[in-house]
């Protein structure tokens, strides 16, 4: 999974909580902690969100804005931190989506698969970028739940709590949006290599 | 069909797991923008030594045995105080009676307060 409920917590480090308690105290190297440990989150969703890496770097970075602000305020054990994150920069990306028109996805970019062999790598970023380019045709709700769900590894309880919505409502929004995809990539499927045979 | 539909549901979990393998990551620069970022954002630290004001008047109160103290000497000189308030205006009420010592005489009166004075 990409993101564990807790980031810290495989890693033998200060807790989610307490890095931002540690953040607002002005312990040193807190900041790099945090980027390290949060960016990634956001950057991702936003990337596969909306489908820009300029996009994404704004949005990724104003929710890091935002997290930073909040640490002084943080009540530890109220909310996690990575759910946190996550809702506030869906809520961007549903901004920043209004105001702009869905671009194509550019999901070849800086995702190259090291040590793959060229060939194969190849045909791995075409298929991401094929999987991204159907997301991108889902409606936000949707796209949202599915790419939380199913690229970010999360739970169904932790989508509704980021999408303030039920849990029905968030297997509902999953079921659809993988029916969805499933049709669209239904004609593709010779083209990324899987079921050949069929065809 | 269904076959089909379960086939298809497949190639999709293995181009998720794929896409999960393949996660975009935010570029150097901007892991460099955003720590910048947080550094200037960050509270500064408490300097040692330096205490919150609060604490600092309590302790030289003498602490909360102290701050009691002068909670109450403070109460009982309010009472005092209103006390004092009260006292000269209950006089006051009576500095106009006048007391006739002579019987039926109207032209001879003497203040309750103050006649000493005169």
């Amino acid at each position: 999974m990409p993101m564990p409920r807790d980031s810290a917590t495989d890693q033998g480090t200060a807790s989610d909580d307490q890095l931002l308690a540690d953040y607002a105290a002005g312990r040193g190297g807190a900041a790099a902690e945090m980027t390290a440990r949060f960016l990634p989150l956001a950057y991702r969703l936003a990337f596969r969100m909306l489908g820009q890496a300029a996009d994404a770097e704004d949005v990724a970075q104003e929710a890091m804005l935002r997290l930073f602000r909040q640490a002084p305020g943080w009540q530890a054990g109220r909310a996690r931190v990575g759910t946190w994150l996550y809702r506030v920069t869906a809520n961007l990306c549903a901004d920043q989506g209004r105001r702009r028109r869905l671009a194509p996805l550019e999901a070849a970019d800086g995702v190259a698969a090291p040590g793959l062999p060229a060939e194969e790598a190849l045909t791995d970023r075409a298929r991401v970028a094929a999987l991204h380019a159907a997301i991108a045709t889902l409606p936000d709700r949707q796209r949202l739940a599915l790419v939380l769900r199913h690229l970010e590894g999360l739970g169904n309880p932790e989508i509704a709590a980021i999408m303030e919505i039920g849990v029905e409502a968030v297997e509902s929004l999953v079921a659809r949006g993988r029916r969805r995809l499933a049709e669209v990539l239904a004609g593709r499927r010779a083209e990324l290599g899987y079921g050949g045979e069929d065809d | 069909m269904t076959e089909r539909r379960d086939d298809d549901m497949a190639d999709l979990d293995r181009l998720f797991a794929l896409a999960r393998k393949r996660a975009p990551e935010p570029p150097p620069e901007l892991v460099r923008r955003v720590g910048r970022a947080g550094v200037a954002l960050q509270p500064a630290p408490a300097r040692p030594g330096a205490r919150a004001f609060w604490p600092r008047l309590l302790q030289g109160a003498g602490g909360w045995p102290g701050l009691g103290g002068m909670a109450a000497a403070g109460v009982v000189g309010l009472v005092f105080g209103l006390g004092g308030l009260i006292g000269p205006v209950a006089a006051d009420e009576g500095a106009g009676a006048a007391l006739s010592l002579l019987p039926g005489g109207a032209s001879l009166e003497q203040p309750l307060l103050g006649a000493g004075d005169e």
